[in-house]
């Protein structure tokens, strides 16, 4: 995986002072400032994107649009306002202002704890990742073209009922400017595609889903082929179709490293991030330094890397992208903070602070989040498991990180017997604890790989990634 | 409100200028408010106005739509309508013509459009303060207060022209207690009216917490599991309400199709889609294509009846509309300009012999009560299998709450379950979905068929 060191590429860049600042946007902060904010920040969001959907060889929906609109957060007195409009004057956006002033200020009487922001560098910089073949360009019969193929490959896969494929792109330019002088503007482009299908057998039927894509255009769709994707997933879904039921209880488990992914989000992920810890709502506040999880265990978030669903360049506070260890050899080391938990812990921001459109307000969210590779060998993994389950890819899971509670499922499994793998079996789920399951982490694969695009809610949405290696659970809850 | 059909009218006759042989407009504005709680303190208050056109046209036969911000770039939108339409293939589907409506109680009020920041800091005030007395060392992680009014107007070629306005508020916390052990608690309300009674909220949040403390593990075993409206809202939201859908059944995607008067549940059950449900959180006049709202009877006495439908899928199978044509974004309970209408159930009610919760309760031998579920959203609306974690929930010995438990998965088979109803409450609550814009007016319900894995 590529990994541009982040602080380095984003410096570089702001050597080169590019006056993108619009009056309108300057004009607007120094407004704030003079009315009591004591920090004002403003992101104006334009995007454009086209959404097409076949089922069964037909095409059932196709859309495209445009949208544009700003978001603008003020500190006054210690406390946040927010307002949001998609209409860009000077009128609105002064409306906007003051709407943001009024709620900060109503705000501040009630707040108890008063918010602050750590110290970040001013940055003026402007980055476009710009796609190898830009989705604009492209004729959208070429998208559809797509689809179609991936339909009728997955229709020949006998056992196979119905097949709903999407495709999506969207091209993002946010330009974010703060009353400390930032000044940043950046294009980032998403392309996607999904698989939704139903495999039927008499009265047997289940569905199966995938999705393949990232941060990029269509030269996606050259290094992962969405057919032989969408056929992978026919297989599979119709082998699920046939399997029996998995055994349950607990059970060693080794994971894939889609399911390996959606468990480090779920498991750990979610844990980390800076305003559930500040919040009273995270098994890890106050555990830096402490070993929670397995020796083997290397836990990342790094939104820098190319093309993978979650990356970014700077976040919506103008903070550059990083990677973050989060777990080093089963320490936590690190959380993912913005800027106002990074001073709440007497640290400094990361790059977390991720909103889902100018919309909304930046929350501390996560980017692509991973175990990284260890030392064992696929068939070294099952070697010792004398009867146990090998989870597959999945459809996400859900946590609660004040109890450390979590849940993922997995499409696909296979009951592993002394060592080998037998019998295919149905989807299962699993669950666990948090700081439990990280220490019984007993074996890591040498075999790395970035999962498949995902979303992950937390009132909003934002596109993430995840991935591992294969992974081994010395003992999980298996249903 | 006579512009917004204006504006939708001009638009309407610029795509039919341009080439469509039909066209229609979806116009909406909407704002909101939105209070945030963290750790018994307000953390940041937002807000927003929003506005969007959404346009769907007809051009030889084919559809084509897109979406734009202000009626300046509607030409441009039009443009890529047109363009699109053209990869389509041909239909039947033509807009649906004017029809006679009725006004809905209790959907719009304006006391939440007058809602003053004073008046929901106060409110928050009160949760906040009403928690902390049922206990000095519960803490409100995160909560908040969120309120809005909708306007929107649709007009189409065919001489269709309708317009409504609704209001909606939600509030709920999260609370965590932490004495002998880390419990957790929550409560949530929603509603289109001002009737959200913030002490009760807080109190709640804080008791269920509470009486979380000196948890146990549990034994694996079939029990029935009652469930509590919220809960059960999350096993109905992504098993159920996406194989009501007439087009996802009359494919054979699910345990429901071809099922159509046969008995598929507990004739306790009784489970209908009533967008005319006065308070309903999506309950309107017209669906998001200008049909009339209507009820419609899915499940009647454990018997199916039919499904969902909106103007093409009903074309397409030869039936009705349903008047269940929702525009949405990917995962989100809102509503959104940015996508042409898809089928969704709009307000799932869930009716029956109703009968007091005690007694729901009272009827247990062995089983568990549970408030909350993790990851209902992985389960398999094909086959209705389901696996998700409790995390809040408390064992039910001989008709008795005897404890709370710390953790358990509950697996099974939902429609089989739905065979298994023990008893319908009358604690029909409102509540939205999480990862979609179904919404319910449900009750806790007592089911059997469920494996408790603790």
């Amino acid at each position: 995986m590529a990994n541009n060191h982040p602080k380095v590429f984003c410096f570089w860049k702001a050597c080169q002072v590019d006056s993108c600042g619009d009056f309108l946007e300057q004009a607007i902060l120094d407004e704030g400032i003079e009315k009591g904010a004591t920090y004002c920040d403003i992101r104006i969001g334009e995007s454009r994107g086209t959404s097409i959907e076949v089922k069964d060889g037909e095409l059932k929906k196709a859309s495209s649009g445009e949208e544009k609109g700003a978001g603008i957060r003020v500190l006054y007195n210690g406390a946040w306002g927010f307002f949001s409009t998609n209409e860009i004057s000077r009128q609105s956006l002064r409306n906007a202002l003051n709407n943001a002033l009024l709620s900060a200020k109503n705000g501040s009487k009630l707040t108890k704890e008063k918010v602050h922001l750590c110290n970040v560098h001013v940055i003026k910089d402007k980055i476009v990742w710009k796609p190898k073949k830009d989705p604009f360009d492209i004729p959208i019969v070429e998208k559809r073209k797509i689809l179609a193929d991936v339909d009728a490959a997955i229709h020949e896969i006998d056992g196979v009922h119905t097949v709903t494929t999407t495709y999506t792109d969207g091209t993002i330019n946010t330009h974010f400017l703060n009353s400390e002088g930032s000044d940043i503007s950046t294009e980032i482009t998403r392309t996607m595609a999904q698989v939704n299908l139903v495999a039927r057998e008499g009265a047997n039927v289940i569905g199966y889903r995938g999705r393949i894509g990232g941060t990029g255009g269509f030269e996606l769709f050259d290094m992962f082929d969405p057919v032989e994707k969408g056929v992978k997933l026919g297989e599979s879904a119709v082998r699920v179709l046939r399997a029996k039921r998995s055994p349950n209880g607990r059970l060693p488990v080794v994971a894939d490293h889609d399911l390996t992914g959606v468990f480090v989000h779920e498991a750990l992920g979610h844990a980390t991030e800076g305003d559930l810890v500040t919040s009273g709502d995270s098994v890890l506040e106050g555990q830096l330094g402490k070993k929670i999880a397995a020796d083997n265990v290397t836990i990342i978030d790094d939104s820098t890397i190319k093309n993978a669903f979650g990356s970014f360049p700077y976040d919506d506070e103008g903070v550059c992208g990083e990677r973050k260890v989060l777990i080093d050899k089963g320490i936590l080391e690190g959380y993912i903070l913005n800027r106002e938990t990074a001073h709440k812990l007497g640290m400094q921001s990361n790059g977390g602070a991720r909103a889902e459109s100018y919309a909304a307000r930046p929350l501390v969210r996560m980017s692509n989040t991973f175990i990284e590779g260890g030392d064992y060998s696929f068939e070294e993994l099952l070697e010792d498991i004398d009867y146990g389950i090998y989870a597959k890819s999945t459809r996400g899971g859900e946590v609660d990180t004040t109890k450390g509670s979590f849940q993922f499922s997995a499409q696909e499994a296979f009951l592993i017997e002394k060592g080998e793998i037998t019998t295919p079996l149905k989807d299962v789920s699993l669950s666990g604890d948090t700081l439990q399951i990280l220490k019984n982490i007993d074996a890591v694969g040498n075999d790395f790989v970035m999962s498949d695009p995902g979303f992950c809610g937390k009132g909003q949405l934002v596109p993430v990634g995840d991935g591992g290696p294969h992974i081994r659970i010395k003992e999980a809850v298996v249903g | 409100m006579n512009s917004m059909i204006d504006t939708a009218t001009r638009i309407v006759d610029l795509a039919l200028k341009k080439g469509a042989d039909e066209a229609e407009v979806f116009f909406c504005k909407s704002e909101g408010k939105g209070f945030m709680i963290e750790k018994n303190s307000i953390s940041s208050i937002s807000g927003g106005v929003e506005k969007g056109i959404g346009i769907r046209l007809i051009k030889a036969k084919k559809i084509g739509f897109a979406y734009c911000t202000e009626e300046e770039k509607a030409d441009r939108a039009i443009e890529q309508a047109l363009s699109l339409s053209k990869l389509g293939k041909e239909s039947e589907f033509s807009f649906p013509a004017p029809d006679k409506t009725d006004t809905i109680d209790n959907i719009y009020d304006a006391r939440i459009v007058g809602f003053t920041d004073e008046q929901a800091l106060e409110g928050i005030s009160t949760l906040i303060d009403s928690a902390l007395e049922v206990d000095p060392d519960i803490v409100i992680s995160r909560g908040g207060v969120a309120y809005g009014t909708e306007n929107f107007a649709i007009v189409n070629s065919k001489g269709l022209e309708v317009e409504d306005k609704g209001t909606d508020i939600h509030a709920g916390v999260s609370t965590v207690l932490r004495k002998n052990e880390v419990s957790t608690g929550f409560e949530n309300v929603s509603s289109r009216i001002l009737d959200v009674d913030f002490e009760a909220i807080g109190r709640r949040g804080a008791e269920l917490a509470l009486t979380g403390q000196n948890a146990k593990k549990i034994e694996d075993k079939d029990m029935t599991v009652v469930f509590t409206p919220y809960a059960l809202s999350s096993l109905l939201e992504f098993i159920i309400a996406p194989v009501l859908i007439g087009e996802s059944a009359r494919k054979g995607e699910s345990v429901y199709s071809g099922k159509e008067s046969e008995v598929v549940a507990s004739e306790k059950l009784t489970i209908v889609d009533d967008a005319r449900l006065p308070g309903g959180l999506n309950s309107a006049v017209v669906d998001d294509e200008g049909v009339p709202s209507k009820r419609t009877e899915l499940i009647s006495r454990g018997v199916l009846q039919g499904f969902l439908y909106s103007q093409s899928s009903a074309i397409e199978y030869h039936t009705a509309s349903t008047a269940n044509a929702m525009r949405t974004a990917r995962f989100s309970s809102a509503r959104s300009y940015k996508n042409p209408p898809v089928v969704k159930a709009r307000n799932i009610y869930v009716e029956g012999e109703v009968e007091r919760v005690g007694n729901l309760i009272n009827g247990v031998d062995e089983g568990v009560l549970v408030y909350e579920i993790l990851g209902a959203h992985t389960s398999n609306p094909a086959s209705g299998d389901f696996y998700v974690n409790c995390s809040i929930l408390f064992k039910l010995e001989k008709g008795e709450i005897t404890y709370p438990i710390k953790s358990a998965m509950l697996g099974g088979n939902l429609p089989e379950c739905l065979k298994q109803v023990n008893g319908i409450g009358n604690d029909h609550k409102f509540l939205a979905g999480g990862l979609s814009p179904v919404s319910f007016f449900i009750p806790t319900v007592s089911l059997d068929g469920i494996r408790v894995t603790g």
